[in-house]
């Protein structure tokens, strides 16, 4: 007999001889007893599923509420700054938008104690919330840092629409912005402090349906910088930004 | 019990485990809990033990269920995890026999109603069976488990070399090296 007909035969017994391996009761108990150890991991999953969604109901009653109040105090200050606003096209970040801001952040963070969050809020009132990659911002979450995004031509009178985004230094976060036309732009960006008080921007934007546009630029708290032209739409949209570190420690 | 909700393709079943859903864990279960024992008893050498690992091993697939690639082999992954907990309880256990399984009373299991012919075959094949099973559990570990997932549960080679962390030309040389001790050591059987 060749030694592959005798192979044949033994691959056809050990096959054999494995299909006859059964538990020593039967294969429904054996099944049982599975069950039964799962079903207290299964029931401790689901007190975690329910709390996960509780932590993001709170999230987002706590982030509505800090909205709320970051848009009403911000209308209270503008009536007040009306008269210079209109003059000075690029809206700049002042200490009563830092402090609110940071406000809006501190409660975002008390949530998600332990992680690295972002928080972005718009000029037409939109908000967006995430979490950056774990360990990144690690070392440098006593102070964060706020960037003004502001999409529009610098030259032009018209009131900028403008996107501020908090978050802790060296943090990655990916938003989309609008301009005022409806044009949608994401943006990716990690702002760096620099020795001389100033913010280094990693940013790589896009439009719709344009190409994708990277800068690595230092910017400063107190003018908007233009960053980049990007295609938006059928036209094209100037990106700016303008950024400040501010110390946890100072603001308590 | 957990997963009976019907056939559920084994990737569609994966990815809905991985979103929390328990049928579908379930479901995967019952694809493999039957493999999963055996192969389990081939690596024990004992019935205890494989029903422990075989629930052990579920255990463990339920909580690392999020981290399996979407492009893995759940259940090649699913004898890793096997592998990996029957090594560590033969580091940490007491030791259980030689890890030669143990001769199933195959023989003297219930026979079927059948006519006189039948029952012959019956008797005579489980007699060979449990001669295999014996020839087997001598084989050193590593043909065993090349046999074992190769030869008898049809683990494709390069899965297989996978799950013992050796190259499929290592693989290759295991499973010559059994079938060449198992053809000099079965031959009474192969006539």
């Amino acid at each position: 007999m060749s030694d592959k007909r005798q192979d044949e035969i033994i691959d056809a017994l050990l096959r054999q001889t494995h299909d006859m391996v059964e538990p020593a009761d039967s294969w429904q108990a054996l099944r049982r007893r599975i069950d039964d150890r799962l079903r207290p991991v299964a029931a401790a999953h689901d007190v975690i599923f329910w709390r996960r969604i509780a932590l993001a109901a709170a999230a987002c009653f706590l982030l509505t509420a800090a909205l709320l109040s970051y848009l009403m105090l911000k209308n209270t200050g503008a009536g007040r700054s009306q008269s210079v606003l209109a003059s000075a096209a690029p809206p700049l970040l002042n200490d009563a938008q830092v402090e609110r801001l940071t406000q809006a952040f501190s409660q975002v963070r008390s949530i998600f104690n332990g992680q690295s969050p972002w928080l972005m809020i718009d000029s037409f009132g939109n908000s967006q919330l995430g979490l950056a990659q774990a360990g990144r911002a690690a070392a440098g979450m006593q102070s964060l840092i706020i960037v003004r995004l502001t999409l529009g031509d610098p030259q032009s009178d018209a009131e900028q629409p403008y996107a501020d985004v908090v978050a802790f230094p060296l943090q990655r976060i990916d938003v989309q912005v609008r301009t005022a036309g409806g044009s949608a732009i994401e943006v990716s960006l990690v702002p760096t402090p620099q020795e001389d008080g100033r913010i280094s921007l990693n940013l790589v934007a896009q439009g719709d349906g344009g190409q994708r546009t990277g800068a690595t630029v230092s910017v400063g708290g107190s003018a908007v910088k233009s960053i980049a032209r990007i295609r938006a739409g059928a036209g094209w949209v100037h990106l700016g930004a303008m950024a400040r570190l501010v110390h946890i420690s100072e603001r308590g | 019990m957990i997963g009976q909700s019907g056939d559920m393709d084994e990737r569609a079943a994966v990815q809905a485990s991985q979103r929390g859903d328990r049928a579908a864990f379930g479901c995967l279960i019952d694809l493999y809990y039957r493999d999963l024992y055996r192969f389990a008893y081939w690596s024990t050498g004992s019935h205890g033990d494989a029903d422990d690992v075989c629930q052990e091993t579920f255990l463990t697939a339920l909580g690392r269920i999020r981290s399996l690639r979407q492009d893995a082999c759940f259940k090649a992954w699913l004898y890793k995890i096997a592998l990996n907990l029957v090594r560590k309880r033969s580091r940490t256990a007491k030791p259980v026999g030689s890890g030669q399984p143990e001769m199933a009373d195959l023989a003297v299991q219930d026979v079927p109603d059948e006519d006189d012919a039948g029952v012959v075959e019956v008797l005579k094949s489980r007699e060979r069976a449990v001669v295999v099973h014996h020839e087997l559990g001598k084989l050193p570990e590593p043909l065993k488990m090349a046999a074992a997932l190769v030869l008898m549960d049809g683990v494709p080679q390069k899965q297989a070399a996978g799950i013992l962390g050796c190259s499929e030309a290592t693989l290759s040389r295991r499973l010559e090296m059994a079938r060449d001790i198992l053809r000099v050591r079965l031959r009474h059987l192969l006539d």
